[in-house]
């Protein structure tokens, strides 16, 4: 915690980078975080990812001034490790169900509308990867928007332009994604 | 496809709301471009769906309690352990509270090690280390009890949990004082001095690596993550310190100069480094590198401030802090911050600065003498390590005798014992198809491996306490105090002392002052242990270290023991007898002759008559008329011993025409007058020895000098007087009297 601060109170990235040294503190602190509230609740309770990560950030910042100034550094990172922390959860998940055999998700079978939130993780980063070549401004977005919860006002000060802007470009790359995924699961799917 | 064209095509149109103007729009903007307008307009009719897509948020669920294998829920099992709570996060994964179920329910410490290592060698090189990690047992050290994978395929250690916290902190909120703060480091070291003895090197020595707690009122730190730096370093032994990425796996602040070069090449002494770097933080609140150091900086570039950048002494750097800070530091010493510097400056500043020497050979050789300097401190008695003026005498010492330090004797030598046992318990390992073999072997193995462990144990501590010995000589040494050295040296075995500059430099000055003292026995004891430092140091070829041989030969053969000299003799030759350097064959000859020598002996020493006969002919033939006559001195010595009286007697006439060393001179006066005997010319030999009986009388007769003003050595008489003992017993030798009853 007192690492995270540190390097947040130093940090003057431009927005939008995120350190290589924040990210696997921001990483360690998420997946203790959840490993925690998901204990205290009862089985079968659910946890919303940016609860978290707005829980997290809290405890990091409190009232602290200096670091205010780079919560989008924190969030950053905190959307990428959030990321990684659903996607090996709903793998070793999916891994289990299928007997411990950890193969890919099998795309061309599954039908949208009836996908569990993991499948729908796994379907995400698997087409978010996918992107990251060809657009990876898209990928921020959808990275920072889904799995790290943020508001469209919060990019956009991160970001230094308008909300409608990110809102705009939230629509396309959700778009863009869900088209792929439309893609692999062929047309058994009612838009 | 162009992504920035399609977003703004696809925003633009997405904001238009008539269908029509839409298509318009699109017409328009795509241009004839069927492919692109294709794709906007899917995307356009796809965005609906999009939206209800991603409006499910991703959430967790709770894990239901048999799912068992989510490897860092609190909740979770992992192989006979359930995760209790997190305890925190280090440079390497993150440590949990576990509490094991079988074979016995107990809490420990369970460490995940960050993903992105690769999981199977980090297991392989645990496996090699286990066995002489489970040989450590210290009351300071934690254990680590077992290693595996967990079901997502990352590497896990499980170590005795240690209750306690970092050293620094502890010491800070104790506020304790510098001597407090000494006496617990001495209790780091010599932990760590035990590690090195069962062939452990910890390689991450780190203030967040010895956690601290009271008992009974007393402090007692406990080192954690023995064998987890090793496991954890790269795959090559070269990449220890570094991730793919080349980025530094923690702080480079404690780590040794050879270790961040990523060499590979580590041993007990980049431990020492890591103290050194320890006790600076625990004295001055700052490691000699602060960790702000390193920020910004390449890893070629901390690779370089480590191996050249100086970083001033303790005390100096203190006061550079200055102000409020070094207030804050004192106080926390509960010392008055005008007087902390002047605390640390002098023999504290020189005794981090040894530890953490950039050259490794300069650095105290193990933990414990580390240790036991601290200890000299508190006790305010002198301490070994001491500033540049004195350290230059010392290395002009180095430079003189060539003794290598021997690379940690004692440490080094478990260390080896460790790693070859553990190779071969890998290798065992992966012998899956002989199972029944390699339990049994495994059973056997463990039960001498405890067997040995014992007796290893008690051999490594009599060595360990053989080099403190030597250490206290040492000091008694340089304060001339030759008395207190020669009595604590006394009692010690010839082959547990340590092989080192600093054994052989105390044993020759105690030598040398009991000779002057006249105390004949002690001198030839001492001499006979330097011996032993002198053949087990590996050394190069050189002649400066057969130098301090004649003496020793001479003492021993004089006043020790019969065996000594035979031991002496053995060891000479076991170490020299391939010399390819004509003055170290010389010296060989010389010391192994003077006595009488059986046939082995004998034949184990002619290869350097060659080498020596060789020196003198030729264009680059010795040209050094003392030089020559000590060869043809040898010459006459070894042809006379091996019966040939002929080339003896032609060697020997040669030697003794030599002017410019008396006693030389008539040591070959006395090989010939041998010959003279056994040839019948008793008379002839009789002239001769009677009157190189009076010079010797004569020499006796004089103060007893180690050189003479003519730069003569004792010892050259010494050989003489040996000699010509042997003539004189010799039939024929004295006329008509017959022998005297002693």
């Amino acid at each position: 915690m007192d690492e995270i601060r540190k390097i947040l109170e130093a940090s003057q990235l431009p927005g939008g980078l995120v350190s290589s040294e924040l990210l696997p503190l921001v990483y360690d602190e998420l997946r203790a975080l959840a490993a925690k509230r998901l204990a205290d609740e009862s089985v079968g309770q659910t946890l919303q990812a940016t609860a978290l990560v707005h829980e997290a950030w809290l405890s990091v910042a409190g009232n602290d001034e200096r670091i205010w100034t780079n919560r989008g550094h924190f969030f950053g990172a905190a959307a990428l490790a959030m990321r990684h922390i659903l996607v090996d959860r709903a793998r070793a998940k999916g891994s289990q169900k299928r007997g411990g055999n950890p193969a890919l998700l099998q795309l061309e079978s599954l039908d949208i509308a009836d996908v569990s939130v993991d499948e729908r993780v796994l379907m995400v980063d698997e087409m978010m990867t996918r992107l990251e070549q060809d657009d990876p401004d898209s990928v921020r977005v959808i990275t920072l928007k889904f799995f790290g919860g943020l508001t469209n006002k919060e990019i956009a000060m991160m970001d230094g332009v308008t909300e409608r802007t990110i809102e705009r470009h939230w629509a396309f790359a959700r778009t863009k994604l869900f088209r792929m995924i439309h893609q692999e699961t062929g047309e058994g799917f009612q838009g | 496809m162009n992504s920035q064209i399609d977003r703004l095509l696809f925003e633009a149109a997405s904001s238009i709301t008539s269908q029509e103007d839409r298509q318009a729009f699109l017409d328009f903007a795509c241009q004839g471009d069927k492919a692109l307008r294709d794709l906007i307009q899917e995307l356009l009719e796809l965005e609906g769906g999009a939206k209800e897509f991603f409006e499910l948020e991703p959430t967790m669920e709770n894990p239901a309690p048999v799912a068992g294998d989510e490897d860092s829920g609190i909740g979770a099992r992992i192989g006979h352990y359930r995760l209790i709570d997190r305890l925190g996060a280090g440079g390497c994964g993150v440590v949990y509270l576990a509490e094991q179920q079988e074979p016995m329910k107990r809490k420990v410490a369970l460490k995940i090690i960050r993903l992105g290592m690769d999981t199977e060698s980090v297991i392989a090189r645990f496996s090699m280390e286990r066995e002489s990690l489970a040989l450590m047992d210290h009351p300071n050290i934690a254990r680590v009890l077992d290693a595996g994978t967990t079901a997502s395929g990352r590497p896990y250690f499980v170590m005795e949990l240690v209750d306690g916290e970092k050293i620094t902190d502890y010491c800070d909120r104790k506020r304790l004082g510098l001597s407090q703060r000494l006496e617990l480091f001495i209790q780091v070291c010599e932990a760590i001095q035990h590690a090195h003895q069962k062939g452990v090197i910890h390689r991450d020595i780190k203030p967040s690596n010895v956690l601290v707690r009271d008992h009974d009122g007393r402090p007692v730190p406990k080192i954690i993550d023995f064998g987890i730096a090793k496991a954890t370093s790269g795959g090559v032994e070269g990449e220890a310190t570094f991730t793919r990425a080349d980025q530094f796996l923690g702080t480079p602040a404690y780590m040794s100069p050879e270790q961040a070069d990523g060499s590979g090449d580590i041993d007990t002494r980049s431990d020492i480094y890591s103290l050194g770097a320890m006790l600076c933080e625990l004295l001055t609140g700052h490691p000699p590198f602060a960790h702000k150091d390193f920020k910004d900086r390449g890893v070629e570039q901390i690779r370089g401030m480590l191996r050249e950048q100086e970083t001033g002494v303790p005390s100096a750097r203190l006061k550079a802090v200055g102000g409020e800070e070094m207030t804050s530091i004192a106080e926390r010493r509960a010392v008055d911050p005008q007087r902390l510097p002047a605390e640390l400056a002098g023999d504290l500043d020189w005794i981090v600065m040894k530890a953490i020497e950039k050259d490794r050979r300069r650095r105290y050789e193990t933990a414990n003498g580390l240790a036991m300097d601290v200890q000299r401190y508190l006790d305010e008695e002198p301490v070994l390590a001491r500033p540049p003026s004195r350290r230059y005498l010392f290395s002009k010492l180095v430079r003189r005798n060539r003794v290598l330090f021997a690379a940690s004797g004692v440490a080094l030598f478990g260390l080896l014992a460790g790693l070859g046992v553990s190779t071969w318990l890998f290798f065992l390992e992966k012998d899956a198809r002989q199972q029944q073999s390699r339990l049994r072997a495994e059973a056997e193995h463990a039960r001498s491996m405890a067997e040995e462990a014992r007796a290893n144990e008690a051999r490594m501590h009599q060595r360990a306490k053989a080099a403190d010995v030597v250490t206290q000589a040492a000091v008694f040494v340089r304060y001339k105090e030759m008395d207190e050295a020669d009595k604590l040296l006394s009692g010690l075995r010839a082959d547990l002392i340590p092989a080192s500059l600093e054994a052989s430099n105390t044993l020759v000055a105690v030598a040398n002052s009991n000779l002057a003292k006249g105390r004949w026995k002690e001198a030839a004891d001492r001499f006979h242990a330097l011996i032993h430092v002198l053949t087990s140091v590996d050394m190069k070829d050189t002649d400066a270290n057969s130098r301090e041989w004649l003496p020793a030969a001479t003492a021993i053969s004089e006043w020790g023991e019969p065996w000594q000299y035979e031991d002496f003799r053995r060891l000479a030759i076991r170490r020299f007898a391939t010399s390819s350097n004509p003055i170290v064959a010389e010296h060989l000859l010389k010391v192994t002759l003077l006595q009488p020598a059986d046939q082995e002996t004998l034949k184990a020493i002619a290869p350097l008559a060659g080498v020596i006969e060789a020196s003198l002919v030729g264009p680059n033939r010795e040209k050094d008329d003392h030089l020559v006559a000590w060869r043809q001195f040898v010459l006459a010595l070894l042809a006379y011993r091996q019966g040939d009286l002929e080339t003896a007697a032609e060697w020997a006439r040669l030697s003794s025409a030599a002017t410019g060393n008396q006693p030389r001179t008539a040591a070959s006066r006395v090989i010939l007058a041998m010959i003279d005997l056994k040839q019948g010319r008793a008379d002839d030999a009789r002239q001769v020895l009677e009157k190189v009986h009076e010079e010797v009388r004569h020499w006796e007769a004089g103060p007893f000098q180690i050189e003479s003003s003519y730069r003569i050595s004792w010892s050259n008489w010494g050989v003489a007087r040996i000699l010509l003992r042997e003539a004189e017993g010799m039939p024929g030798a004295t006329e008509e009297k017959p022998p005297e009853e002693e």
